[in-house]
Order: structure tokens, then sequence, then C-alpha cells
């Protein structure tokens, strides 16, 4: 017995004795209790900068922002340790300078399947409670992050091996204490991943687009165009003898969503039992939300293609003249879309223009944001 | 000593009887339901509407505010400031039977007589925005907020006509939204009920959209007034809301 005390007092120096607090390195299968003890748990507040036009966040009591949480979720995010093969991180189908999407209609995972439904937009995802996914099927970002780790059609991995993986890596136990002040890593779960994770998608705010300046900073040397002018003016409905683009029903400002669901017409389909995707149906068991979805946002929309749910239209042009031409009608199709839009080409550039004043990829200059691992 | 028993038995059951209103406190229910005319109202069900059309509803919702109560004393208590009333999912016979349910809870016991709210959002309420709201507040809506108006909209009612008798409702889109302050509308209603600790009061109330769609004894003509969009022109709007004031009636 105490030659076991011995050789674990030899293993410890071992482990700790050569090391400075900002780089501890403990062997694999090596001591798991209070290991973690002697780097330090100083957490740091972390004050997001919302902007005076967003609407409050709502932060989890449980979860507060520190700079030591957000750093461990952005590690984890661009990490591709999450997936079985250690080849797909979330970043993988989340690329920051593509608006938090993949530029993809369907996003493969790792064995090469394709999903059903395109990868949505991360940017602003902080202010959005009424349900994440395209179908809302889950409240929160914790929550959300739990599940492409083991769907089989993304990261196909087991939360259980992730948590190994992370106990033995040669940094994650200390970020980790550092994050949550765990006293080992066997104190590691898939629980306080997912915390970090969300700390670091929350603080994803695109809020500095020429819209905000134009409309809330009423910065004088920032203005519109008449195309961008006139395209805001059939976004919003404002009138001025304009037709109404019935945009922001669904996409209003600030954060150009809105907490609902909406049958937009994309999907053909004789009655509502017969979508192709139910959408929020599926998730709600009630039919007339069958073919219905989230409205992602449209900040930085035209980073973003291609669209819709299941990535079908290409380009932004698509997207007006489908909204303009091309909706199929169903009992629960928004009204607002029941005749056809009649947008003049003119008119559909314009929104277009307009569209393109919402792009903002300033938050790429927090480093807390950036892909660590290529800093 | 029987005379000292008879006094002490007689305060304690003044004592009971006391609390049950002025020391006892309880829940209110106020239970919305929709109706179009004689019929329960359903999502996307068809109705008979305007000229021998048909009409299916897809969204009925509305904001109520600064709820009050007035005892039998005439002491006033206030429910809320601000709700919303949504009928957009009611598809269910489980839905349609319980109504759409707000719930204050701990208010004085007691008998009450009258009840006060208003339909939409009051000008105090609706100088603030959907932004200055996190969006599971009743105010934090982006889709309720419509920013050339400078308002909420109170009331939605959106719905499709099927003209041609096709069976297609999609002739024509009714958007009925009702909102700034002009048209904000408040109501008295007569109620009979009693709060106590054990035994939750309810005020059944009743809507029947159907008259909130009436322009005298015909329906609003959907081909020449589709929509409530002009916020230069509130006839439409002020009218829906007039009704909805008239159309709202307590059951109990």
């Amino acid at each position: 017995m105490k030659r076991w005390f011995l050789f674990l007092g030899i293993l410890t120096v071992i482990a700790f004795g050569c090391q400075d607090d900002e780089d501890v390195i403990i062997e694999p299968g090596g001591p798991m209790v209070g290991d973690l003890e002697d780097i330090p748990y100083e957490p740091q507040p972390y004050e997001v900068q919302i902007p005076d036009s967003f609407p409050p966040m709502i932060i989890p009591e449980d979860n507060p922002f520190t700079y030591d949480g957000i750093r461990l979720g952005q590690h984890l995010f661009y990490d591709p340790i999450l997936s079985r093969d250690s080849s797909l991180a979330c970043a993988g189908c989340h690329f920051p300078e593509a608006g938090f999407t993949d530029n993809r209609a369907v996003s493969p995972g790792i064995d090469g399947i394709v999903g059903t439904r395109s990868s949505m937009s991360l940017v602003n995802i902080g202010f959005e409670n009424a349900g994440l996914f395209w179908d809302g099927r889950v409240a929160t970002l914790e929550e959300q992050a739990l599940l492409p780790i083991e769907d089989p059609i993304e990261m196909h991995h087991l939360w259980v091996d992730v948590i190994e993986d992370l106990k033995v890596h040669p940094t994650y136990p200390e970020m980790f204490r550092k994050a949550f002040g765990i006293d080992d890593r066997s104190q590691i779960t898939k629980e306080l991943a997912v915390k970090a994770i969300a700390q670091f998608e929350r603080i994803i705010i695109s809020g500095n687009s020429k819209f905000d300046k134009v409309r809330y900073d009423n910065d004088p040397f920032v203005d519109y165009s008449s195309d961008e002018l006139a395209g805001f003016q059939m976004f919003f409905d404002e009138g001025f003898g304009l037709p109404d683009a019935q945009c922001f029903h669904c996409h209003n400002a600030p954060l150009f969503t809105v907490e609902d669901f909406f049958n937009n017409g994309l999907q053909n389909a004789p009655d509502l039992n017969s979508f192709p995707d139910p959408g929020r149906g599926a998730v709600t068991g009630s039919v007339i939300d069958n073919g219905k979805f989230r409205p992602t946002t449209l900040r930085n929309i035209t980073l973003t293609a291609p669209y819709m749910h299941n990535g079908s239209l290409q380009t932004i042009e698509d997207v007006i003249d489908f909204y303009s031409d091309d909706v199929h009608y169903a009992d629960n199709l928004d009204v607002n879309l029941n005749a056809p839009l009649g947008l003049t080409e003119e008119e559909r550039d314009q929104v277009i223009a307009f569209l393109e004043t919402l792009v903002d990829t300033s938050y790429l200059d927090n480093p807390l944001i950036r892909n660590p691992f290529k800093e | 000593m029987k005379k000292m028993l008879f006094y002490v038995l007689l305060l304690s059951v003044v004592s009971f009887f006391s609390g049950c209103d002025k020391d006892t406190q309880g829940d209110i229910d106020l239970v919305f339901k929709a109706r179009f005319d004689a019929e329960p109202f359903v999502a996307l069900q068809s109705y008979d509407y305007y000229d021998g059309t048909t009409v299916l509803f897809q969204r009925f919702n509305f904001y109520i505010a600064n709820a009050k109560l007035t005892s039998e004393d005439g002491d006033v208590v206030d429910l809320f400031e601000i709700d919303f009333v949504d009928f957009d999912a009611f598809d269910t016979d489980e839905e349609i039977e319980t109504g759409y349910v707000i719930t204050t809870e701990n208010i004085p016991g007691g008998k009450y007589t009258q009840l006060e709210i208003g339909l939409g959002v009051p000008p105090e309420l609706n100088l603030t925005k959907e932004s200055d709201y996190v969006d599971t507040h009743p105010l934090g809506k982006a889709s309720h907020y419509w920013s050339a108006w400078g308002s909420y909209i109170f009331t939605m009612i959106n719905a499709k006509v099927d003209m041609d008798g096709d069976g297609m409702h999609d002739d024509a889109g009714l958007l009925y939204h009702a909102g700034s302050d002009p048209v904000y509308r408040t109501v008295t209603l007569p109620i009979d009920v009693t709060v106590a600790e054990e035994s939750p009061g309810v005020i059944n109330l009743d809507v029947n959209l159907s008259e909130m769609l009436k322009d005298g004894a015909e329906y609003i003509d959907p081909v020449a007034f589709p929509d409530t969009h002009d916020i230069s022109n509130l006839e439409t709007a002020n009218k829906i809301m007039d009704n909805f004031k008239n159309s709202l009636s307590v059951q109990n």
C-alpha cells in the first residue's frame, strides 16, 4: 500500500512538478482525483457587446459568460475531436466567413451521408428563444449542441467517447478547469462541453451593417443609394407607391427573423399531410404546422447561399424570383404570400440591393470568434 | 363557562369567514374561447363567409392589457399589464374545449362584479418596441411589431377566401392587422365571480370572430378592403376594433 502511495506521489511530481500553470500536461491513464486543483480557477466575466437596437439576450443563470468558458467553447467548436473519426468540427458546417453556414445545399456527415436540411446561420443565434433548428425542436443552445455529436448523419460519435477523449487530451482538462472550476478531469462532462459551446455561440453577434449605420446609428457618412432605399421601403412595406415585398412579416428588424414558423410555399404538396419535409409539424404533431419552418435571419444573407431549409435555391436572385412567381399554395401557406408579389426586374434588384446592406462580418475581428487553430 | 365557550366559538366562526375574503388569496383564470357564429373557432377550418364565399383563418390573435377586477366592495385589483391571446394553433378538440387561459395568481379572495380589459397595446406600452424585450415576452414578438407604424399589431386576423367555390382558398387574402394608438379600446364587463384559496375564480370570455369582420349587417368587403396596412387610413382597423369590443362577452 505504501509503495502505491509512493508511486502515486512520484507520478504526481512528474505530472505537475515540471510544468508551469500555463502548460499542464497530464499523461493518459494518470491519477484523476484533484489532478487539476493546482491550476488557477479565476473566472473573468465577459461582457458581451449587444447593439443598442437589439433585444436583450437571455443568459442562463447557470451558464454566465467567462473568457475561459468562451475560449473553451471556441476550441471545441473548431476542433474535429467531437466527431468519431476526428474529421468534422462544428465549424465544418458553420464557416465563420459564410455567416456561419457552409455554402452547401445540405451538409455531408463523417460517413458521407448528407442530411435533408441546410446548415443554419449562427449569427445572432443567442437572441432566439422560440426554438432552434429549422423546426424549433430544441429550446436552448445548450440542448442544441448535444445533438449533432451523436447524429449518425453528422458527427456520428458518442458523447461518452468524446468525454474520454477530452479527459486524456493534453490541453482540454486545463481549459475545463479554467472555465468551470472542476477539480479533476473525471468531472469533465458533456453538459459542461455544451455550456462552453453555447457561450461561444452567444457572442457571435452581427449588428454593424450598413443598415444599422443608416437606420439606427444615423451615421452622417453613410447613406443609402436610391436603389437600396427603394428596396428598404419595399422590404418593410413603407408605402411611397412601391409594392409590398412581404419580407418583414417573417424577417423583421433588428434581427431579421421573427419568433414563429411559416409555410413559405417552397414545397409543393397536394394536402397538409403530404409535405416531403413536415418541418415544424413533426415536432408539434399538429397537421396545421406541417411544411412550416423557422425563418432564418437575413443578416449576412448574401454570404449564405444556397437558400431555404433544403438549400434548393442557388442564388439570392432565385429567392426573390421564387417569392415573386413560384410559391406553392397550401391552406397553411402564409397569407402574405397568397398572391404573386408581382415585382418588376428593377424592384427585385432593389430588394437585393437592400439585402446586401445587411452584411456585417466584423464579429471576425473578435479573436474569441475566429478559428483558434489558425491563429 | 357555557357563555365563554359560545363567544370563543363565535369568534372562531367570524375569523374563519372573514379570512375567506380579505385575508386569503386565490387565483383567477381568464378563459378566452373563440367562435365563428355558432361554430367553435378552428384554425384552417372553412366557414361560410361574404356573399356565398368561404373563408379559413390562419391567424387569430390579439393583445389584452391593463386587466382589472372590481370587487363588490368597490376595491380594484390589477391582474396584469399586458398579455397575448393566441388561437393560431387551435385545431384540436382539447384546445377548443379548454380555451386560451391566462391565470393570475394570488389575488385577494372575495366576490368580484366587474372586469375591465384593454383590447390591444395601451399607448404607454405602445411607445416601446419589440427589441426592448426578449422574444419570450408578449411584447417581444417581432412578428407583431410594425416599425413603419411605430406600433404593435393589436389584433392579427390572417385569412384566405375561396371566392370561386373551387375549394382552394387562394382567391383573396385577408390581412386585418389593427394597430396604432387610435384603435386601442377598453371594455368593461359585468361578472359574478368568487375567488377563494381552494377555489380559483374563472371568467369565461367569448369572442365571436365573425362579428369582428362585420360592416353593419354584412361582412367587410374582402375584395375592396382586404387589409389594414395603410396607417393613414384606419377606417377598417377602427371598425374591427369596435366590433371586437362588441363581440366580447362573459359566459359565466
